[in-house]
């Protein structure tokens, strides 16, 4: 028996994995995030009588796809194995929680809170269980992380987030990430966010022995609970309840629970009923996960709490480079920035970091900034294309850069408006600029105009040039502001006319050269900065260096000077380039990436198992080269990140466009 | 046991060292008479708990729930013991049963010189019916032994073992005795005609409920044969313990009264079959740092517990107590395992 991982889906550090149990030619398999189903009150001395109850229980258990049927020994102090059972078969009829299949895991020594453990070969705070064939010795292939005492740490946002980042650098991701005793169906989007995958019904037992009610938004208590509130659920524990409150008479005081059996009675339906939530959201959540909008869910779940608004604070921050590596660089979904608080999603942090970091804008005289619009890309608003007709007339269109101002992403050159996220984001117009957003401007506006050859700059943001004007001052004395409404006729007979006195006044030639002097055509217009952005300045003059512009905006590729041969081509909907067969000359002896293959000439999709190495560089998505040893073998794109085509064992690593035989 | 303990430890006992309250050498540390079993008779027992130098392994490492290494002088000499000693007399008023404590070991004699010890021993053996002192397994030598059964009156050594299983001694406990060392203690005791009465802890630190319960009912299975009486000590947190930092974060909830509860039932029984008397009498029942339930049970299980050790009644008066809070302990057993964590609902 041995057990396979497969991450089907992924949204961050959050996944979709299935899990194939195999023993000789009999497999079963099911997927993450999923919950352990922890008996409670089941051989309790005092657990009343009531043959339905057995009934109801017996269905929640078919609901758990995966048992924990005798607990895990929290010390080994009789050398016994901690065991972990993990199944997926249905219940056999009549017992419940007898274990179809067992599956013994077990860790090193003993376990202790964070506070005493030293993380030696003598146990530490993390159990790490492998799968074992009965007594045999722990099977090779993915085990069960579980850090303990998580309800302890689990209201300390810095511990929580410290253990996270030592999950991911100790554990390979193709392990299942246990989070014992703390799952509620309200928090559960926030821990699959934060990666972990395996859940339990500890909290659920906790809260039922409390007498707390799981509703739909927001836990309750039983005596607040009414009889319309039950009956809207329709689940057997709340039939149940219905059942002993109504016969009592006595929805909001409960009835006499100077008995412990009736207590323990309304707790066990409690228990049902709780399970049942916390199975929903369970499977709800991976949904979300397919649809990459967890992180909203993440984020409303910390409107309630503090200690997750905090670790999601320091998630977000501390953990940035760890989490743009695996943050795709296109996607089709709109990312929502809800709230101030969100500026830090790893998304829009790369875009941000990629505009800092490898972003060259293009040999132009005149920054203009431009207004963001509702309607994305920019280029196809009503607003833009006001303005362009203006821009597009001018003698001086090609010495203009016209950047777009907005919140939350700083900048946006035009020429990026068809990449994630500029293309897909919403967030609440409100007009009111907060610090932060002014700040990303500032920090990104600043880059810009140090890196570029700009002596003029127009504002164009009407009542929002405000948010620019001090740091243009500093770098633009005779800075032109246009503070009318962008789309009047004054606004654009004022661009106009500036544009025209710039001409005069600084006797600035209309650019319409061929060819500048690197060798790199002039009118690749906007592929400078799309090829910057995606690779970097080296790979762009690389790919631009004596080739041709072939076709119109936005529908056009690259082709050599001299051979006429592909080298890379603009797809619009990603707003990159994919690289064609002419690319793979060009960029010989590049450091970054690449992916390393074993002895085999790729078609269509390479797996994971067979790559034995990838530059870190590489997010899912990206243009990759593909290489045995110095053999060119195919040029692709990436569906997973760099690091995970290496470690992984199962699944697709790259999609195969071109094959390619060349030596470098 | 774990350096990063040891060192948490060591740096708790430094701490202590620094409050520690001075006591005057010449006088016990408390007196008092209470209610106990004599020959099957409920009869009034004095104890005296004398101001020693204390335990010598508590000076060296320690055990991670025991704080009575605050209870000690630094420095008594044998002419403050005898003084102790004449206080010890001028308080007796004829109790037929008497325990002599020390904050240590009574046979220690480096704590109590054998000639003090003989003092005391000589004059109260001429009048109690029976004398219980407390020591170290380590201190019972077959000599000892003589000398002690040589005395008029019969003797109860008390030996703390706290759990049969040495992994739980050795990694949890810190107690330095192996369960191997204790049955060798405890033989020799009876062989020499002595009555042993054996300490064990319910619910060591840095332990589930449930696995305390199993660890506590293990234990007393395994000493029936070594011992005359039984007590179970529930932990109580002290100050300057390991315990105590643990709680202090969280970590630790002393046991519930239904785990005595479940302890006593199980194990009444066998205990009664063998003529062994299971007893316990927790100190710091029903408080926070103590062995409790809920405020509205507590009252009720401490009397329990206390007329079932004095074999006023049996286990079954357990069942005539009835509270809502026992659905929490349930849950605290179903649960901490499976969740690897010491949270407790209740």
């Amino acid at each position: 028996m041995y057990m396979e991982i497969e991450i089907l889906d992924q949204e961050g550090f959050a996944s979709v994995k299935e899990l194939r149990f195999r023993s000789n030619d009999d497999a079963e398999c099911f997927t993450t995030p999923a919950a352990v189903f922890v008996p409670f009150l089941w051989n309790g001395k005092r657990m009343n009588d009531d043959e339905s109850i057995n009934n109801i229980f017996e269905k929640i258990y078919s609901l758990f796809p995966i048992a924990n049927i005798s607990g895990i020994a929290h010390h080994n102090f009789n050398d016994q194995d901690f065991k972990l059972f993990l199944s997926c078969d249905d219940a056999p009829v009549g017992e419940p929680f007898a274990p179809p299949k067992t599956l013994f895991c077990q860790p090193t020594g003993f376990l202790y809170p964070p506070e005493l453990a030293q993380n030696d070969t003598k146990g530490g705070d993390i159990a790490y269980f492998q799968m074992r064939d009965s007594e045999k010795s722990p099977v090779n292939g993915p085990g069960v992380v579980a850090p303990t005492h998580l309800s302890h740490i689990y209201g300390k946002p810095r511990q929580i987030i410290e253990l996270v980042r030592r999950l991911r650098t100790q554990y390979k991701e193709e392990n299942l990430f246990y989070a014992p005793g703390i799952a509620d169906p309200y928090r559960l989007p926030y821990l699959v966010y934060l990666g972990f995958d395996l859940f339990d019904t500890v909290k659920a037992a906790r809260d039922s022995s409390s007498l707390i009610y799981w509703d739909t938004l927001a836990s309750r208590q039983l005596s607040d609970i009414t009889g319309q509130d039950l009956d809207a659920c329709k689940c057997g524990g709340c039939i149940k309840l219905n059942e002993i409150l109504n016969n009592a008479g006595s929805f909001g005081k409960l009835p006499n629970l100077s008995g412990d059996v009736m207590y323990t009675t309304l707790a066990s339906y409690l228990y049902v009923h709780n399970c049942l939530r916390l199975a929903n959201a369970v499977r709800e959540t991976g949904e979300i996960i397919k649809n990459k909008n967890l992180y909203s869910y993440a984020y409303s779940h910390s409107i309630h709490s503090p200690p997750a608004a905090a670790a999601l604070r320091f998630f977000h921050c501390e953990l940035a480079s760890d989490l743009v590596k695996v943050s795709p660089r296109v996607s089709s979904h709109t990312i929502i920035v809800g709230q101030s608080e969100m500026i830090h999603l790893p998304d829009i942090f790369s875009y941000a970091s990629r505009l800092k970091e490898t972003y060259v804008p293009p040999k132009r005289d005149i920054l203009l900034l431009l207004p963001c619009s509702f309607k994305k890309p920019y280029s196809r608003s009503k607003t833009h294309r006001i303005i362009r007709r203006v821009i597009d007339s001018h003698p001086l269109r090609w010495n203009l850069h016209c950047v777009v101002v907005t919140s939350p992403l700083g900048i946006v050159p035009i020429e990026l408006d068809n990449s994630y996220p500029a293309k897909n984001y919403d967030i609440p117009v409100t007009g009111d600029w907060d610090t932060g957003e002014r700040l990303r401007v500032d920090e990104l506006l600043v880059r810009l105009i140090e890196r570029g050859t700009y002596e003029h700059v127009i504002g164009y943001l009407g009542k929002e040039n405000y948010i620019i004007s001090d740091n243009l001052e500093k770098y633009f004395p005779d800075r032109y502001l246009i503070d009318e409404e962008p789309t009047s006729p004054e606004a654009l007979n004022r661009l106009n006319d500036i544009l025209n006195s710039i001409m005069e006044n600084a006797n600035l030639v209309p650019n319409n050269k061929k060819r500048t002097r690197s060798g790199i055509p002039f009118k690749t217009r906007d592929a400078w900065g799309v090829l910057t952005f995606q690779f970097d300045a080296d790979i762009a003059e690389r790919l631009l260096k004596d080739s041709n512009l072939k076709g119109r905006w936005p529908m056009y590729s690259l082709v050599d000077g001299e051979t006429g041969g592909q080298i890379a081509k603009y797809i619009p909907e990603r707003g990159m380039f994919s690289l064609g067969k002419g690319a793979a000359k060009r960029l010989s002896g590049i450091s970054s990436n690449r992916v390393f293959i074993e002895d085999f000439h790729p078609k269509g999709t390479i797996f994971c198992v067979g790559i034995s190495g990838a530059d870190t560089n590489i997010r899912p998505l990206d243009e990759v080269l593909v290489y045995h040893g110095d053999d060119l073998r195919a040029i692709g794109r990436a569906l997973v990140t760099g690091d995970a085509m290496s470690q992984r064992t199962r699944g697709q690593g790259v999609k195969v466009r071109h094959r390619i035989s060349m030596r470098v | 046991m774990k350096q990063k303990i040891t060192k948490i430890m060591a740096e708790i006992r430094r701490k202590a060292k620094a409050k520690k309250r001075k006591r005057d050498p010449k006088r016990p540390i408390a007196i008092w008479t209470e209610k106990d079993l004599l020959e099957g008779q409920i009869t009034d027992a004095m104890v005296a708990i004398l101001a020693t130098g204390g335990c010598s392994w508590a000076e060296e490492s320690g055990c991670t729930m025991c704080g009575y290494y605050n209870d000690t002088c630094n420095q008594v000499t044998e002419s403050d013991l005898l003084a102790q000693l004449a206080v010890l007399k001028e308080r007796y008023r004829d109790q037929k049963y008497l325990k002599i404590f020390t904050s240590g070991s009574f046979m220690n004699a480096k704590e109590i010189p054998a000639s003090v010890a003989t003092e005391f021993l000589s004059f109260f053996s001429e009048r109690c019916d029976l004398i219980c002192i407390e020591t170290r397994a380590e201190y019972v030598t077959a000599e000892a032994a003589e000398v002690l059964a040589a005395y008029p009156c019969e003797i109860e050594v008390a030996l703390g073992l706290e759990s049969s299983n040495d992994v739980v001694l050795a990694e949890i406990i810190n107690k330095n005795l192996t369960f191997e060392r204790y049955k060798n203690a405890a033989s020799l005791l009876l062989d020499a005609g002595l009555a042993v009465k054996t300490y064990l802890l319910l619910k060591p630190p840095l332990m589930t409920e449930k696995e305390a319960v199993e660890d506590c009912e293990r234990s007393i299975r395994d000493v029936l044969p070594y011992t005359n009486t039984i007590s179970v000590n529930p932990t109580n947190v002290q100050n300057f313990t390991l315990v105590d930092y643990l709680h202090h974060r969280g970590y630790y909830r002393p046991p519930w009264f239904y785990s005595l509860e479940e302890i006593m039932k199980r194990c009444m029984p066998h205990a009664k079959e063998r003529g062994v008397r299971l007893m316990s009498a927790p100190s710091g029942a029903g408080t926070l740092r103590g062995i409790h339930n809920c405020k509205k049970c507590d009252g009720k299980y401490k009397e329990a517990i206390t007329a079932i050790s004095l074999g006023m009644v049996g286990v079954e008066i357990f069942d005539r107590i009835d509270c809502e809070c026992r659905v929490k302990w349930q849950c605290d057993m179903d649960t901490q395992n499976a969740a690897m964590d010491f949270h407790s609902t209740g």
